[in-house]
């Protein structure tokens, strides 16, 4: 069949060429059109549900909103695990369901049962909602609306966000919420007096009815007149601090009481839960813009950016918007390191191509196969929706070198051939010829390479959403180099290689000099290993030792951390501290990292903002760190350098611990594990005291472990509560009801709302509520008072006693059990090993009561998932391989000798692993798993030529040897040119360059010992392993 | 395997095994990562199990060189960060960056005071309803509302009806008209009021008394009587407790009298009375911002040779903006004042007590 395809392309060269011609343009085309990300998108197929329920406290939520949500929303199909977190005022419920669930779906499902919930919850509890449409990646700008002039006050500046930024930006397409943080809501307060009450014996209550009675606009139909119809509308709508303050509540004899008489009425920031401040100067307002779920992170960012130049243009003069954190940068960064890689490996192939090759013509035959199968996979992705990103672009620069493979073996032969070739057969014919000698082996080659990469796609979760467009980009130019050595090869050669004719004297050297050069080299070597065969033994025993000397040594992570060049520093404060005093710390934190001059700006989102994104409370701080561009950095610093330089400046400031990372990893993370940090541990149990007890003694122990950085336990409890419990008796003898003294608490203390006052388009809250000085202290709750129907003026604290108490923080839990998490970095050593030693010392030095139980999770979780998954995956595929060669050769032997290329080419990877100092990772395991195909394939032409040789009937030995001397020219360019397009790679500093270098270092190390190896090894062995030759039907 | 051995005959059988052995351990190799991952997870799931413990203990004895060396790590731990002491340490500067003040705990003077709701009255003492004393027509009226009139001032002229000899209504003190019920040519009954005339020269600041305050008021106690707003203040002293409660608003009646020369309490006027209820002098006295709850218990923070040590207080009385300090702070000690949160922050991070980002 094979030799049917080369014959065919052969006769028909003009299609061929138009056929080249059509994918090169395709491929262009479909490039342009591909979505741009930084790296593929891990996040999991999540709905999250958020309840606001204004001042309630934690085991309110968690009992009369989270619990109603969790219940509705257990039972969905294709949920893999609920989990939430009640917080003071708000609950988040995360429903995650399994891998590879449309997100539309999900969203349907949840929706339909949110109904649901939405009955159980009790009335004035909140309304569940679902977040955003998005993804961990999502938040892809955020920026702060700075007021050069000063004279915006933070509620103007708010009003500007919420009501003209935000507003404006939602109209880009692929935008799907735009989230407001920092400045004040502004809002009408009405703050009564309650001695005013007293005096004009009224009731908020009615001051509130009141105030919603005398604020509404109204319609009255229509009125005919004279055939023409006039609409009847009334305006009532108050205007203003005047109108409201006009408002009559009473009338005393005739006297009228207006709303001012008993309340001032000003213009104030509504409560709020998060702030963000800037450089430790100032408050400032601020959004985050997160994107539609499945959009081209590059082409929204793109359009954000040019509406927010517009929206610019429209603000108040002096009032500009500062983006300081966009994906883009991150984008290009990675999107850069690739293409970069990608093009300098190219340009190294083509370099060893002349050299090997010697000829111009040749080399750009095979030259040719790089455009032709880079662009063949552009096409693919187009199809695949494969977006262009690290990972898929990464699997480019990988392949470069191996996608010229097929080619080289081809012209190699075909240049081989050509050259002593008798005069009279036609250049076709030798051709074809050529490409018939080699296309099996090529062919089973290839199909190796894309098999090995085959398991790859099974990879599930994180691990398989970051790596499987790698696999899929690998076999997919693998692909496309196949068919151009079948295809287009046999036809470029017939176009563009000349056979020597003229000066052909028969004994003129057929070889360039180089190649001279290596088999002069070469000869002896091969020679004394195929006559000393021990030595080949004992050389492959000594690397086996070697490699298995060195590996224990590597230590295991999950993936190498990519430096996103944005740093975020979390800081958690006590749990009891107010939001002015996490305000207050966080700007001293602020100015303490702007001493570091790589710093430019210090930019703190305390707290939570606009619902959405974020559930953080409001003694929990992520500052995010812009640094300068890298030019104006100190000598020699790396991004590591500047994170321990923080490290240094945060550490010693007194009540706050701080944790640092970066802004993707942080939001994937959360979403993952719902943790932030490295390794999670959680402690499942019912009672918050005894999680808390223990998960402080769980943290000390793993504190003490060699490694470990920013050991947190998480804050369940030391929230400070006023807890106001009303005596049944006391209010019975009083005969009041219990409900008149909770709604003195909640509107009196809390303030409700009571309608809105409309600007424009622009709608604010009227608030209602004691005025400050009222309900400021402990006694002055005590002091309020409540009024019986019968009259009689009751303070609380004589129906109710009033204590303070120390409550839970926030509450979290997973599938219905409440724990708490206790997180830690490793720093200096691998995970595994650190997860070993402290499950051991936590085991020996903790005992456990009953019903509480531990679990290890984080990054730590998935790297036991992805080895596991290997585990399975790499046998298989093995096992596949073996098959594969057991097709192509017939004979077990021959299998055998070519499956001993993957020890010796582990052996390479492992060393060249352990040099380096990296550490045995996700990337690196796919290194090796390209190495597997590699290194067969080489094999594979090797031993071909050998059994070719030996079938003509050579003596084992010299057939061995002068097969060996024959096969070094394309065995040594294969493997230079993938070493070499993996050079870059391996080189590279850019963003993202730490992803691709542990994989790079595996392929290129197990190369160079694999090479070795089959060129020395494999003729000397070839001799145990010939197969033997019986009768075939040859 | 055995087919390739079978066909390996020819050959030493030592070199025979050897390349089998080569190739076990190239593939033993290759799959250890593997096999490796393989066991952390067993070993992860027998954390849980029963046989969990023997798993632990067998593991603990290989290591227990090590842990040695981690219950020395502990107890150095300990000391640097000191929790079992609960001592934080810090610099000036980060005192000074943190506003974190101290003082020396001292003597003080506190006034404990309640606030009462209440309302101006006339003082009852000096008011009068002028009355005719026989049945007559009114023919003069000499007084309108608001007049202010002196002792013995002609309010109006009547005649009787039965004698027909004129009389007339004279105010019985210096004060204001405040009311009056007539009209020229009326014929009103004798004992009908028809003026009141009230001396405002001093008013009653009648306050409401809650339950719950009514132990602490007693009369001679020194009150500022405040009207709200920006308008005047008086100081004066309890003069009256009602001995009954209201059986309406279940409040007790206390009451000062007002001088009211410059007409500034007007009877009806909504009012606030601050009873001084104590004057406390105390040997310590500190100001709120110091006090804080750590752990239960009421602490404040005072400086020791080690750093700053929550110090457990039980506090006496209280005002406004101090509290006396009963024990557990002597005087001369130095405390914490001013945000003494970031200390209890500090000490709170966790019984591990380490600072974060701590590497070992």
């Amino acid at each position: 069949m094979l030799q049917k395809i080369i014959e065919t392309a052969l006769r028909n060269k003009l299609v061929v060429a138009l056929f080249t011609l059509a994918v090169i343009g395709g491929g262009y085309w479909s490039y342009q059109k591909l979505p741009v990300d930084a790296f593929p998108d891990v996040s999991p197929a999540l709905v999250q549900v958020f309840t606001v329920t204004s001042g309630l406290g934690p085991e309110e939520v968690e009992k009369f909103v989270t619990f109603p949500v969790e219940a509705a929303m257990s039972g969905l199909p294709r949920v893999k695990e609920i989990r939430s977190v009640s917080n003071f005022g708000l609950s988040v419920v995360g429903i995650y369901f399994e891998e590879g669930t449309d997100i539309y779906f999900a969203r349907q499902v949840v929706g339909e049962r949110l109904s649901e919930a939405r009955e159980a919850i009790p009335e004035g509890f909140g309304e569940p909602e679902m977040g955003p449409i998005s993804t961990g990646q999502g938040l892809v700008l955020y920026y702060n609306l700075i007021d050069t002039t000063g004279q915006y006050s933070l509620e103007d500046l708010r009003s500007i966000q919420d009501w003209v930024v935000k507003y404006n930006l939602q109209t880009v397409p692929g935008v799907t919420e735009v989230l407001g943080i920092g400045g004040n809501v502004k809002q009408f307060q009405v703050n009564i007096d309650p001695d005013a009450l007293l005096r004009y014996n009224l009731t908020l209550h009615e001051v509130i009815e009141r105030i919603e009675a005398n604020n509404q606009n109204v319609g009255g139909q229509f009125l005919e007149r004279n055939g023409e119809m006039f609409i009847v509308r009334s305006e009532g709508l108050a205007r203003g601090i005047d109108d409201l303050s006009g408002i009559v509540i009473a009338h005393e004899d005739g006297t009228p009481v207006t709303l001012q008489d008993v309340a001032t009425v000003e213009v104030g920031g509504e409560i709020r839960q998060g702030l963000q401040t800037r450089n430790g100067e100032e408050e400032v307002v601020s959004g985050m813009v997160i994107k539609l779920y499945g959009t081209n992170s590059s082409t929204v960012i793109e359009a954000v950016e040019k509406k927010l130049a517009e929206i610019e243009k429209a603000l108040p003069e002096g009032v500009v918007i500062d983006p300081y954190y966009q994906q883009k940068t991150l984008v290009q960064g990675s999107v850069d390191t690739v293409t970069n890689a990608l093009l300098q490996g190219i340009g190294l192939v083509v370099l060893i191509l002349l050299i090997f090759i010697g000829g111009f013509r040749p080399s750009l035959v095979v030259a040719l196969s790089i455009p032709f199968s880079v662009l063949f996979a552009a096409i693919a992705m187009y199809y695949f929706d494969i977006s262009a990103n690290l990972m898929s672009l990464g699997g480019l620069a990988i392949a470069i070198g191996m996608m010229v493979d097929g080619t080289i073996v081809m012209v190699e032969n075909t240049d081989r051939l050509l050259r002593g070739a008798p005069q009279e057969e036609s250049k076709l014919h030798v051709i074809a010829r050529a490409c018939r000698e080699v296309a099996q082996p090529i062919t089973f080659a290839i199909l190796i390479v894309v098999i090995v990469f085959i398991p790859l796609f099974t990879l599930q979760g994180v691990e398989g959403k970051m790596f499987r467009p790698l696999a899929y980009t690998v076999a997919l130019a693998m692909f496309g180099s196949l068919i151009y050595a079948l295809v287009g090869a046999p036809v470029y050669s017939a176009l563009f290689m000349r056979k020597p004719k003229a000066k052909a004297n028969a004994d003129a050297p057929r070889e360039i000099w180089i190649v001279r050069a290596l088999v002069s080299v070469y000869r002896p070597l091969v020679t004394l290993f195929v006559r000393c065969r021990a030595l080949a033994v004992g050389l492959s025993l000594a690397l086996l030792v070697l490699g298995a000397w060195i590996f224990p040594k590597l230590g295991s992570e999950f993936t190498p951390r990519l430096m996103e060049g944005d740093i975020i520093a979390n800081l958690s404060m006590a749990p009891s501290v107010s939001l002015e005093e996490t305000k207050r710390n966080s700007m001293l934190a602020e100015k303490r990292l702007l001493e570091i001059p790589e710093i430019e700006q210090a930019i703190s989102r305390i707290g939570r903002g606009e619902v959405g994104a974020h559930a953080d409370p409001i003694n929990s701080v992520h500052m995010m760190v812009v640094l300068k561009p890298k030019a104006e950095w100190r000598e020699g610093f790396t991004q590591v350098d500047i994170e321990n330089a923080m490290r240094e400046k945060l550490e010693g400031m007194p009540g706050v611990q701080s944790n640092i990372t970066q802004p993707i990893q942080l939001s994937v993370d959360e979403l993952i594990g719902g943790s932030k940090a490295q390794l999670a541990i959680k402690l499942f149990g019912p009672d918050l005291e005894t999680l808390k007890e223990q998960g402080d003694a769980i943290a000390a122990v793993v504190m003490d472990i060699d490694g470990a950085a920013d050991v947190q336990a998480g804050q369940v409890i030391g929230s400070p509560q006023i807890v106001i419990r009303p005596d049944r008796e006391a209010i019975a003898r009083h005969g009041l009801n219990l409900s008149e003294v909770q709604e003195l608490i909640e509107a009196a203390v809390g303030g409700v709302e009571a309608g809105q006052i409309y600007e424009g388009v622009q709608r604010y809250d009227i608030y209602v509520r004691y005025q400050e000085d009222a309900r400021d202290t402990i006694e002055d709750l005590g002091h309020l008072i409540v009024r019986t129907e019968g009259g009689a003026l009751i303070p609380l604290d004589e129906v109710a006693t009033i204590e303070e108490v120390v409550g839970p923080r926030q509450i979290v839990r997973e599938n219905n059990q409440r724990y708490l998490e206790i997180q830690a970095n490793v720093v200096g050593r691998d995970i595994g090993s650190f997860v070993e030693e402290a499950q051991e010392a936590i085991d020996a030095e903790i005992e456990l009561p009953a019903g509480y139980l531990v679990s290890w999770g984080g990054q730590y979780e998935l790297q036991q998932e992805a080895n596991r998954r290997l585990g399975i995956v790499v046998p298989v595929t093995l096992a596949l391989i073996a098959l594969l060669i057991y097709t192509s050769f017939g004979s077990i032997k021959n299998t055998v000798l070519i499956l001993l290329n993957i020890p010796l080419a582990l052996v390479g990877g492992v060393v060249g692993l352990w040099l380096a100092g990296e550490n045995l990772s996700v990337p690196s395991s796919i290194g090796f798993i390209a190495l597997f195909g590699i290194a067969l394939g080489n094999g594979m032409v090797l031993v071909t030529y050998l059994n070719q040789l030996f079938r003509e009937g050579k003596d084992i030995d010299d057939a061995s040897i002068e097969g060996a001397c024959l096969r070094v020219r394309p065995v040594l360019m294969t493997a230079g040119t993938t070493l070499l397009g993996l050079l870059p790679l391996l080189l590279a500093t850019g963003t993202g360059s730490e992803v691709q270098r542990p994989l790079a270092l595996v392929v290129i190390g197990g190369l160079v010992s694999s090479t070795i190896l089959t060129l020395l090894v494999v003729p000397a062995l070839y001799k145990w392993f010939t197969a033997r030759p019986k009768p075939e039907i040859s | 395997m055995n087919f390739a051995s079978q066909t390996l005959s020819t050959k030493p059988p030592r070199l025979r095994a050897l390349l089998i052995a080569l190739l076990a351990l190239g593939l033993a190799t290759g799959l250890r990562a593997e096999d490796d991952h393989d066991h952390d997870h067993e070993h992860d799931h027998a954390d849980h199990g029963a046989h969990a413990h023997e798993d632990g203990e067998e593991e603990h004895d290989d290591h227990d060189h090590k842990d040695g060396d981690h219950e020395a790590h502990d107890e150095h731990e300990g000391h640097d960060h000191g929790h079992e002491e609960g001592v934080v340490e810090l610099s000036p500067a980060v005192m000074g960056e943190f506003g974190i003040v101290t003082a020396k705990a001292g003597p003080g003077v506190l006034h404990e005071e309640v606030v009462l709701p209440g309302e101006i009255q006339f003082n009852r003492e000096r008011v009068a309803k002028v009355t005719p004393r026989y049945t007559g027509t009114v023919q003069a009226i000499d007084a309108r509302l608001a007049d202010q009139v002196t002792q013995g001032q002609v309010l109006a002229a009547l005649e009787s009806t039965e004698t027909l000899r004129p009389f007339d209504l004279k105010a019985p003190f210096d004060g204001v008209v405040t009311a009056y019920d007539v009209t020229l040519g009326e014929t009103v009954e004798a004992g009908q009021p028809l003026f009141t005339v009230a001396d405002l020269s001093t008013v009653w600041a009648d306050l409401r008394i809650y339950q719950r305050d009514m132990g602490k008021i007693t009369k001679g106690q020194s009150v500022l009587i405040a009207g709200g707003h920006d308008e005047a203040t008086f100081r004066g002293t309890i003069s009256y407790i009602a001995p009954v409660i209201d059986e309406h608003t279940r409040t007790g009646l206390a009451r000062v009298v007002v001088d009211n020369h410059d007409g500034d309490w007007k009877p009806g006027q909504f009012i606030k009375g601050s009873v001084s209820i104590d004057e406390h002098r105390a040997p310590v006295v500190v100001p709120r911002t110091a006090v804080l709850t750590y752990e239960d218990q009421t602490v404040v923070f005072v400086q020791t040779d080690e750093g700053f040590e929550p110090r457990p207080i039980v506090l006496g009385h209280g005002d406004a903006a101090s509290f006396a300090v009963q024990s557990g702070l002597k005087p001369g000690e130095v405390y914490v004042t001013r945000n003494p949160i970031s200390l209890k922050a500090e000490l709170s991070k966790g019984s591990f007590g380490g600072h974060e980002g701590h590497v070992h």
